[in-house]
């Protein structure tokens, strides 16, 4: 920990903004909400030493570290760094503690199951493999499909060079979305190459493992580096792994390793803004859409990079709206305790979506999309595989 | 992507800006540190409260008072602003409350004494229509307790009330047998009362209280989103009526008109880069080219034909107090400020000389030195709290200050083209 984030606290005036954007508080009431669990109770650990956790502290297992928190602040204070920093301290209940490290290992089971997608795909539906979910406090819920593909890539030596990094839900459940991220890449003059690492690290984040997400951020960072250091930029489509490259592995690894890397992290719509570089043709628009701002987009303060180009070139009547959390938070809606919370949390959105009329919703981040698919049946497709469609035809 | 205003600061002064600059059609986007401190405001826009500063009795005309200020103060952010532009930005308030759904009325002639949580009645102009009750000549009082609040104390509001109108006022505690297990503060009674079987239980202990035909002060919790039907409600059914009352943070009447602004605003296609700090800026030839926030240690620009500053005073860290100085926390402007900053008695009625240390502008609110009156940026324009020679705290004039000039700087800013003067 970075003395510069012990400092942050003293700014917190306790006027409870943070309180008032918490998606948990708005839907829970005996959650303590970012300002108790964050800056106030942190006084007081660290007054007492910080060694054993309060017995108030059990509620963080309901913060779902979506980080509006973090960006309503008046003053800049990061309740979620707080949060993220004594979740890992608590002890819990051994069998949510074992479901928890199975979701926080989901590229594992990434790993596995797009092997031979057809058979984890069926294997997910089987009443067998549900009620052991069941009972190891997984919810009862859709799982996304898992999903093979061979990505094409262009072998073409050139001067710019980006390495994209797709991140668990592109490699193993939706992988037309590496494909049409290497395909705009190529039409922006970029050589690209596929990242070499595996999962990000947030979902250990999130289920407290924040010792093992460390060791892996380690990792990923050494690997980043050493293509950083060739001129590769890093590329993301996901905006979880974007902000945990940014922003997390700042936390954990503080130090000029992790400012080196997410100076060179770059969201693949970020990027095309600031290069202003614009391959595509507008034709035959769509007629209305939805954006989605996923959270974790909002939080890296970049703006909405991907939306200003579909309203530009793809969509005639796009709604952007930033209003809402999803309430999945990745594995978050995944457990069984949290699974109605999670739904109530995205109750306003999927209204919003549903009174908006929109045959089609678009969001960077996978599990926004499993939820908002799950919570109003309409499609929701990620920008890239939308604007995929509108390169212009070269060559 | 070029913006035609780029409104900096996201309080009621930004709000007010940016909605001037998209009311004429212009492409604006607000960027903030984080949400303005209006989520922990009253929700009350006062507009003059006491004048001369001196005087104890409160202002009961506003725009009278407005018009001698206006004459006797010419570097008061009012005498700046111009009595047209003050009623123009109160109309224009008022329409869009209206449109936000969220419909505030006031006259600028007359000030209307609203009771704070501690039993103070504070002049203001602008208010919810849902708080259109006059305490004054209200015959019969009840100050209401919610036992699962903290922070409300109703004797003590009673008592303080009772001095200030010289008759009796009753107060109760109502509890409504939440048992949530930790304190709730306004927001999450508000959340509660939302619901149909809590608010049903708040009407029945009410009843029981002897409310009909009774003014019932009671705190801002009436619902987040709902108020207007929870307000009506209990008015309806114990045929009484309810002034709901600003609590301490979080208010849920500032974030009413907070959260209400900022959407209707989003509606109206204004963009909102929200939770970094403008800490980049590229300034040539007296004129602004593009500010820029650092998030991941990069810049992100952001570039704009005109600028609006709104980013507050000392509390909302426009201004930054070090021991020596007092620095504007973007441009880095000079600031105006007298001699003695602090007088060793902390609640002189007088106020405090710091109050008045800010930026200082022209009457096109375009930042000048305070020395030469030279402008030093001709396409920036400040409004609200960063704005120097006046005291909103003895004036009781924060929030028409930021409404007035936060609008004025809109307009100015989306028309452009300005030079000097």
């Amino acid at each position: 920990m970075s003395k510069g984030d012990e400092r942050n606290l003293d700014h917190c005036l306790k006027c409870s903004t943070c309180h008032t954007q918490c998606p948990v508080v708005a839907n829970y009431l005996a959650f303590p909400g970012p300002k108790q669990l964050g800056p106030e109770l942190e006084r007081l650990r660290l007054a007492r030493g910080g060694k054993a956790p309060f017995e108030i502290d059990e509620a963080l297992n309901y913060c779902t570290n979506c980080k509006r928190c973090d960006i309503a602040c008046p003053h800049g204070v990061k309740p979620s760094y707080y949060n993220i920093k004594n979740k890992a301290k608590l002890k819990g209940k051994s069998l949510n503690k074992f479901r928890d490290w199975i979701l926080a290992h989901n590229v594992w089971w990434g790993k596995i199951g797009s092997q031979i997608p057809s058979l984890t795909n069926f294997g997910l539906k089987f009443p067998l493999t549900r009620l052991s979910m069941g009972l190891v406090g997984v919810a009862n819920r859709h799982f996304p499909k898992y999903e093979k593909k061979k990505v094409i890539i262009s072998k073409e030596k050139k001067e710019k060079k980006a390495l994209y990094y797709a991140g668990c839900y592109a490699s193993y459940n939706e992988p037309q979305i590496i494909q049409a991220a290497v395909n705009i890449l190529e039409a922006c003059g970029y050589q690209v190459e596929l990242a070499p690492a595996a999962c990000c690290g947030t979902p250990m984040v999130s289920n407290g493992l924040l010792e093992e997400a460390g060791k892996l951020a380690e990792k990923n960072t050494d690997i980043f580096l050493k293509y950083i250091q060739q001129g590769f930029k890093i590329i993301t489509t996901c905006s979880s792994c974007g902000l945990a490259l940014k922003e997390e592995y700042a936390h954990m690894l503080p130090g000029e390793k992790s400012n080196r890397l997410r100076k060179n992290i770059w969201d693949l719509f970020e990027i095309l803004d600031e290069e202003g570089i614009l391959p595509f043709s507008s034709s035959q628009k769509i007629a209305k859409a939805y954006y989605h701002v996923p959270c974790h987009l909002k939080a890296q303060g970049i703006g909405v990079p991907a939306a200003n180009l579909l309203k530009a070139i793809a969509i005639k009547e796009l709604i952007i709206e930033d209003s809402y959390c999803c309430g999945i938070s990745g594995t978050y809606g995944f457990k069984k305790e949290k699974y109605a919370l999670s739904m109530a949390i995205g109750g306003p959105l999927f209204q919003d979506i549903k009174e908006s009329q929109v045959p089609l919703v678009i969001t960077d981040c996978g599990t926004c999309k499993l939820q908002i698919e799950h919570g109003t049946g309409v499609t929701v497709n990620h920008p890239a595989v939308i604007l995929e469609n509108y390169l212009k035809k070269t060559q | 992507m070029m913006y035609d205003v780029v409104v900096i600061g996201a309080g009621l002064a930004g709000f007010s800006a940016a909605l001037a600059a998209s009311e004429s059609g212009k492409k604006v986007i607000v960027v903030a540190q984080g949400m303005g401190n209006l989520y922990s405001a009253s929700g009350y826009i006062d507009f003059l409260g006491y004048y001369p500063t001196t005087s104890s009795k409160p202002v009961l005309n506003p725009g009278k008072a407005l018009e001698q200020l206006i004459v006797e103060k010419t570097d008061h952010p009012y005498a700046r602003i111009g009595k047209e532009n003050i009623s123009r930005s109160f109309a224009a308030f008022i329409k869009a409350s209206r449109e936000m759904g969220l419909p505030y009325t006031g006259s600028l002639e007359t000030n209307l004494l609203m009771p704070t949580a501690v039993g103070a009645l504070v002049p203001t102009t602008l208010y919810p229509q849902s708080a259109e009750k006059d305490v004054v000549f209200s015959r019969e009082i009840v100050v209401v307790g919610i036992k699962e609040l903290v922070d409300f104390y109703p004797a003590y509001a009673a008592e303080n009330l009772e001095r200030q109108l010289g008759r009796k006022i009753r107060s109760v505690w109502v509890d409504l047998g939440l048992n949530v297990g930790r304190e709730l503060n306004s927001y999450d009674l508000a959340l509660t009362l939302e619901k149909p079987d809590i608010r049903n239980r708040l009407i029945l202990k009410l009843k029981e209280a002897d409310v009909q035909n009774k003014l019932v002060l009671i705190p801002a919790v009436l619902g987040v989103n709902r108020w207007q039907e929870v307000i009506s409600e209990i008015e309806e059914k114990l045929q009484c009526q309810v002034l709901e009352i600003p609590t301490l943070p979080p208010s849920v009447m500032g974030y009413r008109l907070a959260q209400s602004f900022k959407l209707y605003l989003k509606k109206k296609g204004v963009e909102f880069i929200i939770g970094f700090p403008v800490s980049y800026v590229k300034c040539t030839d007296r004129r602004c080219e593009e500010v820029g926030i650092i998030a991941n240690e990069r810049v992100k620009k952001i570039k704009g034909y005109n600028y609006c500053l709104a980013t507050g005073g000392i509390l909302g860290e426009g201004l930054k107090v070090l021991p020596d100085e007092i620095k504007e926390q973007v441009f880095n402007l000079p600031i105006k400020k007298s001699k003695e900053q602090l007088l060793n008695d902390f609640f002189n009625s007088e106020g405090q000389p710091l109050s008045h240390a800010g930026v200082m502008v022209n009457d096109n609110l375009q930042p000048v030195n305070p020395q030469t009156q030279a402008v030093i940026l001709t396409n920036v324009f400040v409004a609200g709290a960063t704005l120097a020679s006046y005291d909103p705290f003895v004036e009781k004039s924060g929030n028409g200050v930021a409404l007035a000039s936060g609008y004025k700087a809109g307009v100015l800013a989306a028309k452009g083209g300005f030079s000097d003067e």
